[in-house]
């Protein structure tokens, strides 16, 4: 038999836990592909790529250890998802499986990343307030 | 907030009681539709490159609306991916 006494919850530790699994829940970043085809949706552990029929899910990730903070699409190449994690830029090749890592581009989280497509530059910002730019 | 490309005279923005915002920019003073998505808060507001389409995300659900206000899909794929684990602690 189950017994259950409250005075064994340790209430700031359970509304600790309980919003830790709602930010798990809630989505940090979308994006449209540079065509208007495809959207990217990121939360802390899941990675989906949807396209505009019904939001379709075509590709799933969810391998990235660390937590995903924001993302973005390649400027220029659609099959490729720019992933912000800790310190790092997580390059995703969707259509290959693929993953390669942009490491040191910050001391703290990437919080957010803007692509431009014309200049073919990535800008991001981080929790370390710098705000970083790279070309390729 | 983000601008509309495809009608540079809207643009849309989102609040934490779940509504989103259409902007009209071309009359004064601006008007605006708001429109409830189920959901508490609008996290993410991102408007399509070459489409009249609008990707919304609430809470965890992906939304796409058009610039009428009209949801045409909704993703709850990010609910589905937790595994629930709760600890108790004992004082």
């Amino acid at each position: 038999m189950l017994f259950f006494e409250f005075k064994y919850l340790n209430f700031p530790f359970f509304f600790f836990f309980l919003l830790r699994f709602l930010s798990l829940l809630q989505i940090n970043g979308i994006a449209w592909s540079s065509d208007g085809s495809l959207i990217v949706a990121s939360s802390e552990n899941l990675v989906t790529i949807h396209t505009l029929d019904n939001l379709d899910v075509i590709y799933t990730d969810n391998s990235t250890i660390d937590v995903v903070s924001s993302c973005s699409f390649f400027p220029g190449d659609d099959t490729i998802v720019l992933l912000g994690i800790y310190q790092q830029i997580s390059l995703w090749c969707f259509d290959k499986g693929t993953k390669t890592q942009l490491p040191n581009a910050h001391q703290k989280a990437v919080q957010s990343i803007a692509v431009s497509c014309k200049a073919k530059r990535i800008a991001t910002t981080s929790n370390d307030y710098v705000a970083a730019n790279f070309f390729f | 907030m983000d601008f509309v490309p495809s009608n540079p005279e809207l643009f849309v923005s989102g609040d934490a009681d779940g509504l989103l915002y259409i902007w009209t920019m071309s009359q004064q003073p601006p008007s605006y539709s708001k429109h409830k998505l189920g959901g508490n808060a609008v996290k993410l507001v991102r408007s399509s490159p070459n489409r009249p389409l609008v990707a919304v995300a609430v809470d965890n659900i992906l939304y796409i609306i058009d610039t009428s206000g009209t949801a045409i899909a909704s993703s709850n794929t990010h609910s589905r991916s937790v595994g629930l684990s709760v600890a108790f602690f004992r004082v």
